[in-house]
């Protein structure tokens, strides 16, 4: 394997098997050239004329695609920590005796450690995206057979476009599904809201299988995606837990380390003028994000100022500013309870997004860089504001992308951090993997002080004089490691490569190594 | 026979807990959320504590949920000690000097056994911060939570805060403070003191000690009440308080968020403190929701108390806005002080109201706690 320096200072490979990799060269991305891969062209004549896809199982309808050795499967998660589905197409793909294949989730949750007894029969050989929880862990022990390439939606969706990724089945859990295949996740007794995620495998992947636990009769109106993508159509017993759909996530924190860091953020825009009448901002969910929402909330209400948009993960805090008038229109990229999921219901200014309409690299522009500020988390930041959010500081692979590096692309980027994360200093010398560059990041916001990057002299100038603790990162460093008793030591970790992480534009950023274990601390 | 200290678990973070046993020569094994990246330091730090103890012949089982390295240094004094049958000396704090004036909108209580709540309370924001040995540690766990509290007040900063430590009633308490006298606490929390001579025994541990702290008695019983005057008159006293729980337990009333059942009571001991000029702070606000919080507060204030009491860090902000004056306040306020000094005489009209020194200075402490903001 050859190695690069690219332009983050990372050693990556030149390939990845046969595939070339282009080396990251700066947050513009790599310019493109040529055609956006095309989907299969079919034919509406070899689909039943009345319409009806229908087939009685999922196996049944695995069979019909062709399922065979190595090719690539895709799931989503609308149904986060409640998805059923995934299981069920790789129990189905076990019967069927098929192995070694591909899968190709737009996210992984905890839920999914039901997936390693499959890792470990060799029906599933590789996963093709971010990995966390067990699944994480396991590759973090170099466990798995291939690289995990993280990429964020957006890459995901460039990737799918690029041809990077050629899906050859792609498995979509609709909560309501008519039997042409018009799909909708906002009815149904597992709603989860919008199936944003899914959109690109719709268009893109050569065999489309929709699976429902509603099926409704046509036409099911209205739909999020349209049949004219959809093979087949699966009734199923249960796609997903309602209970784990709603999850923890968007419970507010009581931790007051993280509400006093949202409670800062929230007072960083409002005092330096980045919360202003008619502006915009990405919401999510999470400790900190939640709460950062209800706080803005309070402040726009208390100033008397709206916001056109809020883009991002939708709540039932969000929605009660949507239907306050505090916010005119919820772009909704993923609904985190029933509150956001009844709002797309009824709500003709709450609609859904998906990741080509608001991060993808090769959309004629993105809502993401149209926000004026966004919220986002990380695991490590560097003290020229570069962040990681995928490793841990000992190398472990625990978290995705998701839409974290999408999300930096908005007019001023908050990092939201504990300044320790128990011991571990959040601030480093040197990132354990590289992940977003600082020159996206605007400002980080921990429970010690607010730090303004160098780079945003109007955002410096704006913050002064407004009473707000103002600190440098290395001061939040030395303070944290003082307490922290200094900085840590290097990760022990091996030299073997378990995973890339890319860019937006899909060149490589950094690689992940595998995780030795730590020398027994005795005597 | 206790036999481990420290806290681990699922949902335990930033401790460690030690469990020790007998062996013919010291040994140890660490399990650590942090091994690979703190390894070294957590072992030099546990082989540094057994050497000052002499490599004592004992095996030590820790687990470590990422403590930081006064948790660390407490967890491993307390375990020694309590193994070895020791009570030596706690480690030094950074030398204070105690206040009598001082700002004490809200004092935050802190449990002094846990090491995440205490993480929290340097950013807190509170005026003062109680490091609570009393009701917050459990019995069993009170001679750990003196260790790790020693460390706490060593090695981490809480910037302008106010360090109050409120000990165990009777002797134990006195051996806390004579324990904790050189370990940098502004003020001692006396609970459930009902005479004067409770806070007299105190100031001797104190004095014999060579300890400067101050002393906050509480006030939690009908004895107490009657009492109040006297407590507050005694030595080294500059801040006295009602721990209303107890006291309306024991009268046989009930807390109701009226507090029609406490009007007396707080009159009068909030008259005790003035007349004994030490600073009368409010009991603690029970309940966290914003407005019980924002209504006790504001209450507090206008009756003349200059604090309240708080156990959850969000409660602060709406304690402190609480006591900021008021847009009309402040109109009044400088409206009064415009007027006396353009009059320079005893006594003025302004405001439709007789204007003499005593208006004047609550008008100046209105302007002063603006200026503070």
């Amino acid at each position: 394997m050859n190695w690069v320096t690219n332009q983050a200072g990372r050693r990556v490979p030149t390939h990845r098997g046969d595939q070339e990799l282009q080396p990251y060269a700066g947050i513009q991305g790599i310019p493109p050239r040529g055609r956006k891969a095309g989907p299969l062209i079919r034919s509406a004549s070899s689909f039943p004329d009345d319409g009806d896809k229908c087939t009685p199982s999922l196996k049944e309808a695995l069979s019909r695609a062709g399922l065979k050795d190595g090719m690539t499967l895709s799931t989503h998660h609308h149904f986060r920590n409640g998805d059923r589905v995934a299981l069920s197409l790789f129990q189905a793909a076990s019967e069927l005796g098929v192995k070694g294949l591909r899968w190709f989730p737009s996210a992984v949750f905890p839920c999914h450690a039901e997936l390693i007894p499959f890792l470990e029969s060799g029906v599933i050989r590789s996963i093709e995206g971010s990995l966390n929880g067990p699944l994480g862990e396991l590759a973090s022990r170099g466990d798995l057979p291939e690289w995990a390439v993280l990429r964020s939606h957006g890459g995901r969706y460039r990737a799918l476009q690029d041809g990077d990724v050629r899906v050859d089945i792609a498995v979509i859990a609709a909560p309501s599904a008519d039997p042409f295949g018009n799909l909708t996740g906002a009815r149904g007794p597992s709603a989860c809201g919008g199936l944003g995620f899914a959109v690109g495998d719709a268009e893109y992947a050569d065999h489309v299988i929709a699976v429902t636990d509603h099926l409704v009769s046509f036409p099911l109106t209205p739909w999020q995606i349209v049949g004219g993508y959809v093979d087949q159509v699966v009734e199923m017993d249960q796609i997903g837990d309602p209970s784990q759909i709603v999850s923890g996530t968007t419970v507010l924190t009581r931790s007051p380390e993280r509400i006093r860091i949202a409670e800062l953020a929230a007072r960083f825009v409002a005092e330096t003028g980045v919360m202003r009448e008619g502006w915009s901002f990405q919401a999510g969910a999470g400790g900190i994000s939640l709460s950062f929402t209800v706080y803005l909330g309070e402040l726009m209400r208390e100033r008397g100022i709206r916001a056109t948009f809020a883009r991002g993960g939708s709540t039932r805090y969000l929605v009660e500013m949507l239907e306050e008038g505090l916010v005119g229109t919820i772009l909704d990229g993923q609904t985190f309870d029933l509150e956001g999921v009844r709002s797309l219901g009824v709500n003709p200014n709450h609609v859904m997004t998906s990741p080509f309409t608001s991060y993808s690299f090769h959309s004629k522009g993105r809502f993401a860089s149209m926000v004026d500020c966004a919220v986002v988390g990380a695991t490590e930041v560097d003290l020229n504001f570069n962040a990681n959010v995928v490793t841990h500081s000992d190398g472990k692979l625990l978290h995705g992308i998701g839409g974290w590096q999408d999300a930096l692309f908005s007019k001023c980027t908050i990092l939201a951090v504990p300044s320790l994360r128990n011991r571990v200093p959040i601030v480093r010398e040197r990132l354990t993997t590289f992940c977003g560059p600082g020159e996206l990041i605007d400002v980080v916001v921990t429970e010690r002080g607010i730090a303004i990057n160098p780079r945003r002299e109007d955002l410096l100038r704006a913050a002064e004089g407004r009473g707000l603790p103002l600190m440098s990162l290395d001061q939040i460093k030395a303070d944290s490691e003082a307490l922290a008793g200094g900085s840590p030591e290097e990760p022990r970790l091996g030299e073997e490569v378990i995973g890339l992480v890319t860019w937006v534009d899909g060149s490589a950023l950094d690689v992940i190594r595998r995780v030795l274990p730590p020398e027994p601390l005795r005597s | 026979m206790k036999t481990r200290v420290g806290a681990s678990g699922p949902k335990v973070r930033a401790d460690v807990e030690i469990e020790w046993s007998s062996a013919l020569k010291f040994g140890y094994e660490v399990e650590s959320s942090v091994a690979s990246l703190y390894g070294s330091a957590i072992r030099a730090q546990i082989e540094e504590a057994a050497a000052r103890y002499g490599n004592p012949g004992l095996h030590l089982r820790c687990v470590d949920s990422g403590a930081l390295p006064f948790t660390w240094a407490g967890r491993l004094d307390a375990a020694f000690q309590m193994a070895l049958g020791l009570e030596n000396p706690l480690p030094e704090g950074p030398k204070r000097t105690p206040r009598r004036d001082r700002r004490r909108r809200s004092r935050l209580y802190v449990p002094a056994s846990s090491p995440k709540l205490i993480l929290n309370a340097p950013v807190s924001g509170a005026d003062a911060l109680v490091f609570d040995l009393e009701d917050a540690v459990a019995p069993e766990e009170k001679q750990e939570a003196l260790h790790l509290l020693a460390y706490t007040l060593r090695d981490v900063s809480f910037g302008d805060a106010e360090i109050m430590v409120r000990v165990n009633a009777g002797e134990t308490g006195l051996k806390e403070i004579r324990l904790l006298a050189h370990s940098g606490v502004d003020l001692f929390v006396l609970p459930k003191v009902e005479e004067a001579n409770q806070v007299a025994a105190a100031v001797a541990v104190l004095e014999e000690a060579g300890g400067e702290s101050l002393i906050f008695p509480l006030i939690e019983s009908a004895t107490g009440v009657e009492a109040s005057y006297a407590i507050a008159k005694a030595p080294r006293v500059a801040v006295m308080s009602l721990g209303m729980e107890d006291y309306l337990s024991e009268i046989g009333a009930r807390r109701t968020e009226s507090q029609a059942e406490s009007e007396w009571v707080q009159g009068r001991v909030l008259n005790a403190a003035v007349a004994a000029g030490v600073d009368p702070l409010a009991s603690v606000v029970a309940g966290l929701d914003r407005d019980v919080v924002e209504e006790y507060a504001v209450r507090a204030k206008l009756r003349g108390w200059r604090g309240v009491g708080c156990i959850h860090p969000a409660q602060i902000p709406l304690i402190h806005q609480a006591f900021l004056p008021s847009a009309e306040e402040l109109r009044w306020a400088r409206r009064i002080v415009v007027a006396f000094e353009q009059a320079r005489t005893g006594a003025i009209q302004a405001e439709n109201q007789m204007v003499d020194r005593p208006v004047v200075d609550r008008a100046l402490r209105i302007l002063a706690a603006e200026e503070s903001r």
